[in-house]
């Protein structure tokens, strides 16, 4: 699927049968070099890459001090989103010196973070720069609580907040899989398109204070049938000194169910629970506690577990801390899957799996989902 | 043998003050240190770039001439759970990117 199209699923929702989804979007040449307004005047936004020595980046030093107080870190602002006031067109803007990829199927966030501040240009994966910059267009911001599904905010389009940054996010954004534009906070996007779709259907906005209440006490997050779901784990672990992993690349054909791990949600009892195993030492939990389904049609449909290491070579910067001197492999692993077509009502989904015995088991924590495929009738009064 | 075991710390931050401005900047910073990395808005940064309007180039200054999107206003803020810029919401009907010639979005990466 499209990056464009992905990332606006995850904003909008998907198109339904005789139901559009709510935003349009186009896309639309431009050249930005020529001084025309009327050229514009069709944009909502506009995206381009910044001239060697233009404003705002020649504004900008390119080294800094690093968390540990060691001044001369080389950093760069890879971009930027810019409205100068609400009559003025938003604009998207890119670093000279990168080397924007919008294509690849395997692009990484920067190619080779130990050349940054070195190297005459950086290669990028493009699109996780211009999404997070539409992210800001729809006024979403730098993500201060996490959704548990996200394991890792920092490795989620919109990232966070400076005020967060540690020693753990740093390494994971360079250690971060391709296709960091997938990883969208699914609370953010999901209050997002309940607003977009009750717009759209004529529906009562909320009120700020009975929004914020609907949210919180009901505290889930909505999905649509046939959406695409990543499922990051919440832990990763790594082989030392034999540097193997033992990858777990495909599911089997058939998913066999088994008795029920215990399930933490005391509150409602469970008329459904399937636990199938998707290899020998891979459990997928998926409880589901509304309203009675038509087993042939697939409750959650696992497709496919996705897997990369990121290998640390720590550098020697002046001051710089040698407490991780030594290389090691990070993994992350994601499940990929949707819910069926004929899929409705609350579930908890809760998936965990295990590597190898003497590992630590990586889990995505317990999380409420709400399946419809009318955004609208996400965070109403009436729905618990 | 070792194995390494990431758990991140999730919780606790609060919002920053939502100052109301007009002029939104948003900057995604990468900042190389050991490997790492993260989105950043910084106010040393900001201040840099708060020139005389007569400093900044007219692409960034083009009027709008099309609809404006509907702001909606969310109380998320009140418990740190902050997800939108000054807790808005803009709602879009519609949205025309305009993207430079020399961008390479035509394909199906993108
Ligand atoms: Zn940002």
């Amino acid at each position: 699927m499209r990056a464009l199209d992905f990332s606006l699923n995850k904003m909008a929702g998907i198109e339904q049968p005789g139901k559009q989804r709510p935003l349009k979007v186009h896309i639309l040449k431009v050249d930005s070099r020529i001084r025309n307004p009327s050229g514009f005047a069709l944009c909502d936004i506009l995206a381009f890459q910044s001239e060697e020595g233009q404003f705002p980046f020649s504004k900008f030093q390119e080294t800094g001090v690093g968390l540990n107080g060691a001044s001369g870190v080389p950093e760069l602002v890879l971009g930027l989103f810019y409205r100068y006031s609400e009559s003025t067109i938003p604009v998207i803007s890119f670093h000279p010196k990168l080397d924007l990829d919008f294509q690849g199927d395997m692009v990484k966030y920067i190619s080779d973070p130990a050349t940054l501040g070195t190297k005459d240009r950086v290669k990028v994966d493009g699109r996780s720069i211009f999404f997070h910059e539409l992210g800001h267009v729809l006024g979403f911001a730098h993500i201060h609580i996490p959704h548990p599904l996200n394991s890792d905010p920092a490795i989620s389009v919109m990232g966070i907040d400076n005020s967060q940054r540690n020693e753990g996010h740093i390494e994971t954004r360079f250690s971060a899989p391709t296709s960091l534009w997938r990883r969208w906070d699914p609370q953010q996007t999901s209050i997002y398109r309940s607003l977009l779709w009750k717009l759209s259907n004529n529906k009562p906005i909320p009120k700020p204070t009975e929004f914020f209440l609907a949210n919180m006490i009901n505290n889930y997050v909505c999905v649509m049938p046939n959406e695409i779901l990543d499922f990051n784990f919440r832990s990763w672990g790594t082989v030392g000194e034999s540097g193997m992993f033992d990858w777990i690349t495909k599911l089997p054909e058939t998913i066999s169910l088994r008795n029920p791990f215990v399930i933490e949600d005391q509150q409602q009892p469970l008329r459904k629970i399937e636990r199938f195993s998707v290899h020998p030492e891979v459990d997928l939990l998926v409880t589901h506690s509304g309203k009675p389904l038509n087993e042939s049609s697939g409750l959650f449909k696992a497709d496919r577990i996705e897997n990369s290491t990121y290998r640390m070579k720590p550098l020697t910067h002046p001051g710089s801390s040698t407490l991780n001197a030594e290389p090691h492999e990070l993994l992350f692993s994601t499940l990929v899957g949707s819910f069926g077509n004929e899929s409705r009502g609350s579930f908890i989904l809760k998936a965990a799996f295990q590597m190898k015995k003497k590992f630590p088991a990586s889990y995505v924590p317990m999380t409420r989902m709400q399946v419809s495929p009318d955004p609208s009738e996400c965070y109403s009064s009436e729905q618990n | 043998m070792k194995y390494i075991f990431v758990l991140l710390n999730m919780c606790c931050f609060l919002s920053e003050n939502a100052i109301a401005r007009a002029k939104i900047v948003e900057l995604e910073h990468t900042f190389a240190e050991i490997e790492g990395s993260s989105w950043r808005t910084d106010d040393s940064f900001r201040k840099a770039i708060d020139v005389d309007e007569v400093q900044i180039p007219w692409i960034f200054r083009l009027s709008l001439m099309r609809p404006k999107p509907q702001p909606v206003q969310l109380a998320s803020s009140e418990l740190g759970a902050h997800f939108f810029i000054d807790d808005t919401v803009r709602l879009y009907r519609e949205i025309n990117i305009c993207y430079d010639q020399k961008l390479k979005l035509e394909g199906p990466g993108f």
